[in-house]
């Protein structure tokens, strides 16, 4: 497998980080080797993922972060958790400020895509002070992708 | 290879401020052609300012050691010492840098009025696969007669290896600050997944030794096909999908997600990652 014996006519003084010109073969073989075992390794993993069979639709599931007062209203980060298999696309997330049974205000925001078992953020803002009301947040709804 | 060129030896670098514009123009050509459709990509102008910073520093630490692989193996104006070729990686990153503010600014993407540390992380972003478009443009478009045969221009392995990795990272940054490898990923279920590997190996196979393109190789005689698909397919294979995983995590695609999703995009963007780094194979 010498892989060039011109090698050695073409760069004598070839420098450290590259010098692979005489390299014994078994090299190669190591790295090939262990190289085919990621591999397999990926094949395995999607196997074994592929033989659970259909995923399980998006469980959607938001966690309501600090309030943070922005500009003139004030902003509420929020993480969304997905905690289905497959992905959610366009996914609409609702916080309600309620006083009583009275809905005082409503933001929404889209998410592009939430994958499976994963998670994304964002942030509602309301003009109102969440501090002084129920604050509500879920996610109403999402495509398939 | 006419008797009226001279030999390689005597060629050494030539000195004048002609020579030296020339070289830079050149050198500015190149990485216009390698860089333009990521400087005119809105999502790679978002990433430059909004992008953790840390991770832009290491992208920017990683571009320069491929660099002086690049020019060491690459390289027209055959460099011998490490110097040299710290020096000619360096040059070219400062052609990149140069090269994506001109077009940043004419595009207006940056300007006065805007933070400086905006504009910077642009430049800088933008400056990774313009500097390897730079370094190749000196060393692949030159004025050098091509005085060595095609054969002749092999690279040791792991010399062969480094390459394969700039290729992937010159393809993974076009491909990956794009929303699509998410949405791709999404609509995938593991058998798409597992026929993309398959066919992203069977891609890396073929460029390099089965269609015959000028730079392809030949197995030599003897050599059974499963050898130079283990020793170089596969390795190839791995190192294009891991240069994918850090150009993910590089841009934060894969902050929050879950390993499946992970894999799923990183074999995404895996396919495109190994074409390029195939293509670094047989042009370099």
């Amino acid at each position: 497998m010498g892989n060039d014996a011109a090698d050695t006519r073409d760069r004598p003084g070839a420098d450290p980080p590259a010098n692979g010109a005489e390299r014994p073969a078994p090299l190669e073989w190591i790295v090939g080797g262990v190289s085919a075992l990621a591999v397999a390794a990926m094949a395995g993993f999607l196997l074994w993922e592929a033989a659970g069979g259909d995923r399980s639709p998006p469980v959607l599931q938001v966690v309501a972060g600090p309030v943070a007062a922005a500009g003139e209203g004030y902003r509420i980060a929020f993480r969304v958790r997905n905690d289905g298999e497959a992905a959610a696309a366009a996914v609409v997330i609702e916080g309600e400020l309620r006083s009583g049974e009275r809905v005082v205000e409503t933001s929404t925001v889209t998410i592009d895509y939430i994958a499976g078992n994963s998670e994304r953020g964002g942030g509602l803002v309301f003009a109102a002070d969440p501090a002084r009301h129920t604050l509500r947040i879920r996610a109403t709804g999402y495509a398939d992708p | 290879m006419s008797a009226s060129q001279p030999a390689p030896e005597a060629a050494p670098e030539p000195h004048g401020l002609g020579h030296d514009l020339a070289g830079l123009a050149r050198g500015l050509g190149g990485a216009l052609i390698f860089a333009l459709p990521m400087l005119m990509t809105m999502e790679m102008w978002w990433l430059g300012f909004s992008m953790d910073r840390l991770r832009l520093v290491l992208l920017l630490l990683v571009n320069i050691p491929l660099l002086v692989a690049l020019s060491h193996f690459a390289g027209f104006e055959k460099t011998f010492d490490v110097r040299e070729d710290l020096r000619d990686a360096f040059i070219a990153y400062g052609i990149g840098i140069l090269a994506s503010s001109i077009v940043l600014a004419a595009f207006g993407a940056i300007g006065p009025g805007m933070g400086a540390d905006r504009a910077v992380g642009m430049i800088a972003l933008q400056a990774v696969p313009a500097s390897l478009g730079a370094l190749l443009a000196r060393s692949q478009l030159g004025d050098a007669p091509m005085d060595q045969p095609e054969t002749d221009r092999h690279s040791p392995y792991l010399g062969e290896l480094f390459l394969m990795a700039v290729g992937a990272l010159f393809l993974g940054l076009n491909v990956a600050p794009t929303e699509e490898v998410l949405l791709i990923a999404c609509r995938m279920s593991a058998w798409h997944t597992l026929v993309l590997i398959v066919l992203s190996m069977l891609v890396m196979h073929g460029f390099v030794f089965a269609v015959g393109f000028r730079g392809g190789e030949a197995l030599p005689e003897g050599t059974p096909r499963w050898s130079a698909a283990l020793r170089f397919t596969c390795p190839g294979y791995v190192i294009a999908a891991g240069i994918g995983l850090y150009v993910l995590w590089t841009f934060g695609r894969i902050d929050g997600m879950g390993a499946a999703q992970v894999l799923t995009m990183t074999v995404v963007l895996g396919f495109p990652a190994s074409v390029g780094a195939a293509a670094a194979r047989l042009i370099l």
